[in-house]
């Protein structure tokens, strides 16, 4: 598959990262508003609305003090998703710990589809936004970063540690599920 | 309504509804279209999916912007031609102000300067050592011990009797003979200013003996207590 267009969005990013490197403190701003808004969009699906605000500006924190890591092997904005997962499933973590949610890693979850099922006046909208809701975690991850986000399997499986193939696995059983779903 | 058979097609589908194929692919996928119905009817479904409203989060920019940490700047070395090591003090300082970690022009100049210094007392040793090893002191250190100076310490012993202690960051022990010289490797910092200098001087003046060279025996004495 060929995104010519995400690699001019790789090829943008790496300018602005090389010019924060070299001490220009605007691109920073540039990096932060051209992904902010997608790291918004991701913690929602994945279950944080609450505080996503505060999950966004911990990743470009976590992001900003690891750049020198970041070897462009993907997208940054794929290398951001991966952190933001990966402090969303901290704090999961450490409120199970807590005691207070018993799952962390799959089964259902509050998501932003939840609360969007009362703000759609289509009836069919709903019923599709509650069967989203209704996928495993996993499979939710990654339908909503194929379909929603675009995203390939090859960088659908850097954002969830696993492997193409069980990216494809997850979205196609997700595409199945969803039509299970709205057929009830 | 059967499954479509063609895994490839349906793997470029959410592609195609986000309008991100290129012209090969998306006239095969839309050729495909035109005979498979199940494929039709996942299309609609993603366009639908694609087409769900998405929760606006208002993100503040210039908060998150405004938390991040500034980049590093570059390390500035003031390197200037003035004696002793004042120059490399600030240089250290320069670099420790600016980021935690040293670069690698850093440490490369910490090289030089060491590998010129080690250089140049591995020279000094070489050229006048042999003839003064005769008698497990060499001449350069027979005659740091009358001068009181330069590049060798005199040491004196519990006996009463002098020996020389190269003090060598680098070196190397040459023979193994029962002498009366300690050779150790130990901290330039052992230097005085007018020391180091000396020896800087005594290398700019050196006139290029081969490092081929054989290397003098350097008589070794253990002294209690001492490298």
């Amino acid at each position: 598959m060929i995104h010519a267009e995400q690699q001019d969005e790789s090829a943008l990013d790496s300018a602005l990262i090389d010019q924060w490197k070299a001490g220009d403190e605007r691109a920073a701003t540039a990096i932060v508003a051209r992904h902010a808004g997608a790291l918004a969009r991701f913690a929602v699906r994945l279950g944080a609305e609450e505080d996503v605000d505060e999950l966004v500006q911990d990743t470009f924190v976590r992001a900003f003090s690891a750049l020198d890591t970041f070897r462009s092997d993907s997208s940054l904005r794929t290398w951001l998703f991966t952190i933001e997962r990966r402090l969303v499933i901290d704090r999961r973590r450490a409120t199970a710990r807590r005691g207070r949610e018993v799952d962390i890693d799959d089964g259902y979850a509050a998501t932003g589809y939840d609360a969007l099922d009362t703000l759609l006046a289509d009836e069919a909208a709903q019923r599709l936004s509650a069967s989203i809701g209704r996928l495993t975690r996993m499979q939710r991850e990654v339908f909503t970063l194929r379909v929603q986000e675009g995203l390939s399997y090859k960088e659908i499986a850097d954002i969830l540690e696993s492997s193409e193939g069980a990216a494809r696995v997850h979205y196609h059983n997700a595409m199945r599920a969803v039509k299970e779903f709205l057929d009830d | 309504m059967t499954e479509c058979r063609t895994p490839q097609i349906q793997d470029l589908l959410p592609d195609y509804a986000a309008a991100s194929l290129d012209a090969a692919q998306r006239s095969v996928v839309e050729a495909h279209l035109l005979t498979c119905e199940p494929c039709g009817a996942d299309l609609l479904l993603l366009r639908r999916v694609r087409a769900l409203p998405v929760t606006v989060v208002e993100v503040d920019v210039a908060r998150i912007v405004a938390g991040l940490s500034r980049p590093a700047s570059r390390p500035v070395l003031r390197l200037e031609p003035t004696a002793g090591r004042e120059p490399l003090a600030r240089a250290t300082a320069a670099v420790n102000v600016s980021r935690r970690r040293w670069s690698p022009s850093v440490w490369k100049v910490a090289a030089a300067v060491g590998v010129m210094v080690v250089g140049g007392a591995s020279v000094l040793v070489t050229r006048h050592a042999p003839g003064g090893a005769v008698n497990g002191r060499s001449s350069q250190a027979q005659s740091a011990a009358e001068t009181g100076s330069g590049l060798v310490r005199p040491l004196t012993r519990s006996g009463g009797e002098v020996a020389s202690a190269e003090s060598v960051a680098l070196g190397r022990t040459r023979g193994t003979s029962p002498g009366r010289v300690s050779v150790s490797y130990g901290d330039l910092g052992d230097y005085s200013e007018a020391e180091l200098q000396g020896m800087l001087d005594r290398l700019e003046r050196w006139d290029g003996a081969s490092s081929t060279e054989p290397l003098p025996s350097l008589p070794v004495v253990s002294i209690p207590g001492g490298l």
